[in-house]
């Protein structure tokens, strides 16, 4: 019985978290408002610390990453592919893995260990210093000055990073290919380029913009669930990171099923 | 008549805060706020003090009487007013003076990029002159963890005074300065109060500067609010717990 009540409970706790979530995103959001300035400067240098933060700086390991990811995973999926189909096939299974799949999650993985983290952890100790506080007090929305300029830099951040991460990934993934198989290369990019169509970008972006919301909305709303103790912050960050991971996933999974 | 309500910037008739604290009984607050004095609420909890000085700016509802901050009727603004209507009171806090992630000189800017949306440049020029005007030596470009107590307050009292906000909220402004500093500390609280309304927990750190500039001094205790008209008269008061709190400092 105490089982069948730990489920109970812990399928409540979701649902209302998942509410939670929900409605600090849509309160953030409501902040573009038609009276509201479109180009806040206060705002503006905000949201231009944070794309350094989480989208430029974080381009040396993206890189790093495609190139080395791409050149492992990427041959091994071609020798994979070149085995079965007999490289029929090769360009279309390649780029639909890597463009739906690899990229984004690599991305947003990557995100989740370097951006969510950090904002969790900036938030919190401001709000363990009780830093908030006054900036409310002079007139300043929270939502708008803090929250909503980290959401939109984590979308910005992860819909270009992951672009540029499947593109670097796909490139090095199909000339170290051709290095070793007897595949055409004018053939496979033309291929690929074909591929691209509007469906399939608009997929791409739908699903980085979703996964993007997810992990700053997550770091925002865990980063200012800290109390006024640092103790606080550590455990925030770690259901932040494990949260995100799962909602990713989820959401991930929902696409596949979706796309299929 | 007209000039008496002009000055009245904060009015409280029969307020009670409505409040989370639960441990505290509230008694109804009334009282006016004028231009260019210094009210100071006293007591021997801080926390339901803090609470009194919220509703007076404004932050806080109250859930019986009325309060008036700068002629509105907070309850009545929507979100946008409520904004703009926050633009024109300074707050002060000595224990969270500034945001530890930008350094001081965009501390400062910043309620004039978020409530003017000046262009950089004007706002840290307005900024820099301030700083220069409140005779902070620091560099603008420092960060508020590397500035001492005091010039913490200092910036503190340059975010607060930005805006030229006629009604000014101080929450412990002597919070965590030594002797030397509470006195330089007051003579600049001293010169800025002049032209605003000021009201400020906390006094009792730094009683000399309530001797100096204290029009009004409210004890507020769990039982009974009682107004003084300055320092010497609450310094006089033969009310038991007036006395039980000044035998503390």
């Amino acid at each position: 019985m105490k089982f069948f009540g730990w489920i109970g409970y812990q399928c409540s706790e979701a649902f209302f978290y998942v509410i939670d979530l929900t409605c600090f995103l849509l309160r953030a959001l409501s902040v573009w408002q038609p009276h509201r300035k479109i180009i806040n400067r206060a705002v503006y240098s905000v949201f231009l610390d944070q794309l350094i933060l989480n989208g430029i700086n974080a381009i040396a390991i993206i890189s790093f990453l495609a190139v080395v990811v791409g050149i492992s995973i990427a041959s091994q999926l071609v020798f994979i592919i070149v085995s079965v189909t007999g490289a029929k096939d090769f360009v279309e299974i390649l780029s639909r893995l890597i463009l739906s799949e690899i990229g984004p999650l690599i991305t947003s993985v990557v995100l989740v260990g370097r951006s969510c983290t950090g904002i969790v952890v900036d938030l919190g100790n401001t709000k363990v210093a009780g830093e908030l506080e006054p900036l409310h007090y002079s007139g300043i929305n929270i939502d708008d000055y803090v929250v909503l300029p980290r959401i939109v830099c984590m979308v910005i951040s992860q819909v270009i990073l992951a672009l540029y991460f499947s593109a670097i990934m796909l490139m090095f993934g199909v000339i170290f290919s051709l290095l070793i198989y007897e595949i055409s290369a004018q053939e496979s990019l033309t291929e690929l380029l074909n591929l691209v169509t509007t469906d399939s970008l608009f997929g791409f972006m739908l699903k980085n913009v979703c996964f993007g919301l997810i992990i700053g909305t997550v770091a925002c709303f865990h980063g200012l669930l800290v109390n006024n103790a640092s103790i606080h912050v550590s455990e925030q960050m770690q259901k932040a990171v494990v949260r995100c991971i799962v909602f990713l996933f989820l959401v991930d999974s929902y696409f596949i099923v979706f796309t299929l | 008549m007209k000039n008496s309500l002009a000055s009245r910037l904060v009015t409280a008739n029969n307020a009670v805060p409505c409040s989370t604290e639960s441990k505290f009984s509230f008694p109804s607050l009334s009282c006016d706020l004028k231009l260019s004095e210094l009210t100071c609420l006293v007591g021997p909890h801080r926390a339901q003090l803090r609470v009194y000085l919220l509703m007076l700016a404004g932050l806080l509802k109250s859930k019986q009487g009325e309060v008036c901050v700068l002629g509105q009727k907070v309850c009545e603004l929507d979100p946008l007013a409520w904004q703009s209507f926050r633009s024109q009171i300074g707050y002060i806090s000595g224990i969270a003076p500034s945001l530890s992630s930008q350094h001081a000189l965009m501390n400062v800017m910043l309620p004039l990029l978020y409530h003017l949306n000046l262009p950089f440049r004007d706002a840290a020029d307005k900024a820099r002159a301030l700083l220069t005007n409140l005779e902070c030596d620091f560099e603008p470009t420092m960060y508020p963890a590397k500035l001492d107590g005091f010039q913490r307050g200092q910036l503190a009292l340059a975010r607060a005074l930005i805006l030229d906000p006629s009604l000014l909220i101080m929450d412990v402004p002597f919070n965590d300065l030594g002797a030397k500093d509470r006195q330089k500390m007051a003579e600049l609280l001293g010169k800025h109060k002049l032209n605003r309304a000021v009201c400020m927990i906390g006094g009792l750190q730094y009683p000399r500067f309530l001797e100096q500039h204290a029009s009004q001094v409210i004890f507020i205790s769990e039982y009974q609010i009682i107004h003084f008209n300055g320092w010497a008269s609450f310094s006089q008061s033969e009310d038991k717990e007036v006395q039980a709190l000044l035998n503390t400092f």
